[in-house]
């Protein structure tokens, strides 16, 4: 029960996170958003893989952060060419 | 215990999140909207992960949950700052 409200708080921030993206015209503004929903989909990701009981869930986890801080890094580099 | 203090943290981050989505959707000007994504990414996400730890328990799963809130302690407020120095020149801050 307590889960499911965490769950549904992630979930609508991750709504508004992108309907904001979507809007936007800064091209900067749109990445500070994804990268807020890229550390939201990690959390999200561990809670699945406790309360599913799914332990290897958590190395995607850790991967998936890793590979978006490198594509945010080369990503400032190119808009700032 | 140990149950009622990892469900606080992981309602409290959660609570802190969706604050800081919403302060993303209504705040102007680029720099308000850099200072509600940090809060999410350094404080909500954060906290949450370390009342995942604490409803886990402390074994070695425990361990990669630890390592997972360096790994994002470490990258994302430097890629926030990336992306902040990015704007910084340009003259028109709002959209």
């Amino acid at each position: 029960m307590i889960t499911n409200i965490a769950l549904l708080f992630f979930g609508v921030s991750t709504l508004l996170f992108l309907s904001k993206i979507f809007r936007v015209r800064n091209l900067a503004t749109k990445f500070v958003g994804v990268n807020s929903v890229t550390s939201i989909v990690c959390v999200i990701i561990v809670i699945i893989s406790i309360f599913y009981d799914e332990k290897s869930y958590i190395n995607i986890a850790i991967l998936y952060s890793l590979v978006s801080f490198i594509s945010n890094v080369v990503i400032m580099k190119i808009l700032r060419k | 215990m140990l149950d009622f203090i990892g469900y606080f943290f992981l309602v409290s981050g959660s609570l802190i999140t969706f604050i800081a989505a919403i302060g993303f959707t209504k705040f102007k000007g680029f720099f308000n909207k850099v200072h509600a994504s940090g809060i999410n990414d350094v404080f909500g996400c954060l906290v949450s992960l370390i009342g995942l730890v604490f409803l886990d328990g402390f074994s070695s799963y425990s361990l990669k949950i630890l390592l997972l809130i360096l790994v994002i302690l470490l990258t994302s407020p430097t890629s926030t700052y990336a992306l902040s120095l990015l704007n910084s020149n340009k003259e028109n801050y709002d959209e």
